[in-house]
């Protein structure tokens, strides 16, 4: 006997909100379906205690012409009240519900809301099922347009089969590397066997390796079929209080420490995210995991795990796994560690800044960049000598030709982290290292001897008053390299007080004035001087030039050092530059 | 000519932070050099969000009259940008608050502007009245709430907040005004996980833990404040939510403010944030004043650059104290000058109760 009845909703109103505003993609019915089938085993186990050989069965066939899958568990099955109750759900919930979660995950996965997303891919749901706990044996069909029937049959196999026929645009979902693909996506961990049934056999396509007790092969091998990448090595990801379990592939290749890792964390076994940024250290850009949790909540819209003291626990956790793992490659596989330390290096510098043991570990095969080329921190450690630190990049770069050609060493700890190691590795190992201290500096250099001082005394005068209106004062000093005829240094107060005059030049009235009030707290005492090389040749040259000269040259060599130190120009120095150059030029053509 | 999407490229592979702004700044000098307008106003977009969200504002600052600049005189070639730089023109808004050197006429001016723009383009004066809202909360509760109630009833468009700042802006006026449980509720789809962005729930979880710091409930507050540190210990932006967290700790932990301060401390130096750095004072100021009651000196591992450092790392907390009452206080009195309010100073006694 078969009864007709209606949806109480707007079938196609529901169907939309999935379609269109849930579920991102009609893939996801492979999953509904998957959670579906994962529930009712669970029911049926339960409800049987002697219930243990769950399974779920997928066989893509062609029925009446037409491509079809048949998605089948040997769960609970459903009774005639229960496909009512189910349904009357469907009607009265809302979005809201869904989201908010006031729908509870059991009727999400069970017949109900998730279902109807098979909607997106069939134009008809038809399914037998078994209940075990009524014996009855039925037969619902149901169609877009909110019709459904329910049939009582004589028999059919145990649990729930779902007859979905592919609709034209879905008929990739018949073919088996898709369902393939999409099972092992959404439930691979699921921790019975889902097998797929095509002419040629049944076979398992859930087949999860046992990171713990495995071969070494056989775990790359997984990771390589999971990720489609040949991986350097795995870190087995076991948690202590029992909060997850996975494995962690190391990336055979340098990433960047923003890039979007595909990671596969599954809660209970179904696919969750992708994304690792929940529950995954910061630093572990390099690692792409698999790893399932059953202990953690999801946030309501079950995309992302529920950030509590539990999260919280889990992520330290898996973080340990890493370090310890990584701690134990300095005894056991120390050229992985090197190989690692070589890829991976920017990772592992932002582990080592907050971790004193992967610091100790690492520090000596990391590498910063000097005035002696690359050194190792543990070559750093090693040099006997006093050595100069420089915190950016670009007083690293100003200044290296002068360190280089006093040799001197000068360490570059501008880049990202180094700061914080080098200054680690100077505390531990108490070396004999100061800041690059520009006014400091000046003071090392080399001083005229006394009796020059008359030569360049008018020299200084004219550069002095050429300077000062670029708020600059003028000295000058024998230094190597003699190619560098000048040098600009500038404090900090100064740099920052010439970014705010930059600003104010390239701004219109209502921001000039703010920035006026920003430049008068900035201390009157900062400095900025051009520093005249005596052992260039062109500085010693231009003392005995004449004035006009000596003005456009100075202008020009001003000019010059602020590009060479990588400081952005205010307005009129280019113009006062090319000015100067063609003065130069036609004093010369005019001779 | 360059190529400029390769450039942007190679810097947004960059970690967020100094790095990246340094190497965005570099990018601006080629772009300027070869005249490129479009990447001039590109590369200086990008430098005012890096700035933005993951440092202290400064830059994004100085930049952008350059940007509008750009773009002014370049609309028709940069008209698809009109979006990104009005965008812009909020967080400039924002930062009103943040520097006092900024005086309230001159806010009001870059108010005016800011809603002159919105209505040549036709857009909603919603987040016009949402950063005015914020702004006068420091200034003047009557007219926060008349700004804030205007928020409310002006229309959304595309240049409206995300969801989740919005909400956000509606629970932080609920927790000021309205009760507990109201703001709590407004906040669920927050504090649920369904909405979020780059910097909610983050500034939501602060914005609670705040508040029943000082309902005086510090449980809840200790609660909230573990939530909002583990999203955002790394961030530099926080700033001002480490020196919030220290004022908790003030009153419940003197160890772990001690530990904090300590591990943060770096993040002042670099900082040209004012506001930032008078919540990060006023909140040292707190720990160590009630430190000193109970002893003389303190071991801590402070880097060099630090004003009072001491090579043996042994700290006296009467010596600790004073420094971070008069930074405190120095800037207290600026921005509470600034804003015709004793806002700052209130909120500075409660901490040194």
């Amino acid at each position: 006997m078969s009864e007709e009845n209606r949806f109480k909703v707007n079938l196609r109103g529901m169907i939309d909100i999935l379609s269109n505003h849930l579920y991102s993609s009609p893939d996801v019915f492979i999953r509904e379906l998957l959670q579906n089938g994962t529930d009712a085993i669970s029911a049926r186990k339960l409800f049987d205690k002697k219930f243990s050989n769950g399974t779920i069965t997928i066989e893509p066939k062609i029925i009446a012409g037409k491509k079809t899958i048949i998605f089948s568990d040997n769960g609970i099955g459903l009774s005639y009240d229960e496909i009512n109750q189910f349904l009357a759900v469907i009607g009265q919930s809302s979005k809201r519900d869904i989201i908010t979660g006031r729908i509870s995950e059991e009727f999400i996965g069970r017949f109900g809301i998730g279902l109807l997303s098979c909607f997106m891919v069939t134009n008809e749901i038809r399914l037998t099922t078994h209940s075990a706990k009524t014996g009855e044996y039925l037969e619902w069909i149901g169609t877009p347009d909110g019709i459904y029937k329910i049939n009582h049959l004589e028999s059919c196999p145990d649990g729930t089969s779902f007859y979905i026929t592919l609709n034209k645009n879905s008929e990739e979902y018949f073919e088996a590397d898709r369902i393939i693909e999409l099972v092992r996506y959404y439930g691979l961990p699921l921790p019975f066997p889902i097998m797929l049934k095509t002419e040629e056999g049944s076979q398992r396509i859930n087949t999860v390796v046992d990171y713990n007790s495995d071969m070494h092969d056989s775990i790359m091998s997984f990771g390589k079929d999971l990720f489609g990448i040949e991986f350097m090595d795995y870190i087995p990801l076991n948690s202590p209080t029992g909060l997850f379990s996975g494995v962690a592939y190391i990336l055979p290749y340098r990433i960047a420490a923003t890039a979007k890792n595909s990671h596969r964390i599954y809660l209970k076994h179904m696919l969750l995210t992708e994304n690792g940024s929940t529950l995954l250290p910061e630093w572990a850009f390099f690692v792409r995991c698999f790893i399932n949790t059953n202990s953690l909540r999801p946030t309501a819209s079950r995309e992302d795990f529920y950030e509590d003291d539990t999260l919280e626990a889990a992520k330290e956790e898996i973080g340990e796994c890493i370090e310890s793992y990584l701690m134990s490659l300095s005894k056991t596989k120390p050229d992985i560690l090197r190989k690692m330390v070589s890829i991976h290096n920017l990772a592992i510098k932002s582990m080592a800044i907050d971790n004193n043991e992967l610091f100790n570990i690492f520090i000596d095969y990391l590498e910063f960049e000097t005035t002696s080329g690359i050194m190792t921190g543990s070559q750093i450690r090693d040099f006997d000598e006093p050595f100069t630190v420089a915190f950016q990049i670009d007083k690293f770069k100003q200044y290296s030709p002068i360190f280089s050609a006093q040799n001197n060493l000068l360490v570059n700890a501008g880049y990202v982290y180094d700061d914080k190691l080098i200054c680690n590795l100077i505390d531990e190992y108490e070396l004999d290292a100061t800041a690059l201290d520009e006014e400091m500096f000046l003071q090392t250099l080399e001083d005229i001897p006394l009796s020059e001082h008359s030569e360049y005394r008018n020299f200084l005068d004219i550069a002095n008053e050429t300077l000062i209106d670029f708020d600059c004062q003028a000295e000058i000093k024998a230094f190597q390299p003699y190619e560098l005829s000048a040098l600009y240094i500038m404090d900090e107060q100064a740099e920052l007080f010439r970014q705010i005059l930059h600003a104010k030049e390239n701004s219109d009235s209502l921001f000039a004035d703010i920035y006026d009030a920003f430049a008068e707290e900035i201390d009157n005492h900062h400095t900025t001087t051009l520093v005249f090389n005596s052992e260039n040749t062109l500085i010693q040259n231009l003392k005995n030039i004449s004035q006009a000269q000596l003005t456009n040259i100075i202008k020009i060599l001003y000019v010059q050092s602020l590009l060479l130190g990588h400081y952005p120009l205010r307005n009129n120095e280019i113009t006062i530059m090319n000015k100067s150059i063609e003065g130069l030029i036609n004093g010369g053509i005019l001779k | 000519m360059i190529d400029g999407f390769e450039i942007q490229k190679r810097y947004e592979s960059l970690p967020h932070g100094e790095l990246r702004l340094q190497a965005i700044k570099n990018a601006i000098a080629l772009a300027d050099a070869e005249k490129d307008y479009e990447f001039m106003y590109i590369f200086r977009s990008d430098l005012m969000s890096e700035s933005e969200l993951y440092g202290d504002s400064f830059q994004a600052f100085l930049t952008f009259p350059e940007m509008i600049k750009i773009f002014d005189e370049h609309e028709e070639e940069l008209e698809k940008y009109k979006h990104d730089y009005i965008w812009e023109f909020k967080w400039i808004l924002s930062d009103c608050e943040d520097f006092y050197q900024v005086s309230k006429t001159k806010a009001y001016e870059l108010f005016a502007e800011f809603r002159k723009r919105c209505e040549r383009y036709g857009y909603s004066l919603r987040p016009y009245y949402q950063c005015l809202y914020h702004f006068e909360k420091a200034c003047d509760k009557q007219a926060a709430k008349k700004a804030y109630q205007q928020f409310i009833l002006a229309k959304r468009d595309e240049l409206a907040d995300c969801y989740a700042c919005e909400l956000n802006a509606m629970v932080d006026y609920e927790l000021n005004t309205a009760s507990m449980g109201r703001a709590l509720e407004t906040a669920y789809p927050i504090l649920s996980g369904q909405v979020s962005c780059t910097e909610i729930p983050d500034v939501t979880y602060n914005n609670i833990m705040h508040r029943y710091y000082e309902l005086g409930d510090f449980e809840k507050a200790e609660e909230y404040r573990k939530k909002c540190y583990r999203r955002i210990s790394k961030n530099s932006s926080y700033l001002f939510i480490i020196g919030d967290m220290l004022k908790l700790y003030s009153k419940t932990d003197l160890t772990k403010g001690v530990k904090l301060f300590e591990k943060h401390l770096d993040w002042v130096f670099t900082s040209k944030n004012p506001h930032s750095n008078m919540k990060f004072y006023m909140g040292a100021a707190a720990v160590f004043t009630k430190l000193a009651q109970k002893k003389d000196e303190v071991k801590l591992k402070l880097p060099e650059k630090f004003e009072l450092y001491k090579a043996d790392g042994i700290y006296s907390t009467k010596a600790l104290a004073e420094y971070y009452q008069s930074k405190a206080l120095d800037l207290i009195n600026k921005f509470d000058k600034r804003n015709e309010s004793d806002f700052y100073m209130k909120e500075y006694n409660y901490a040194m109760e």
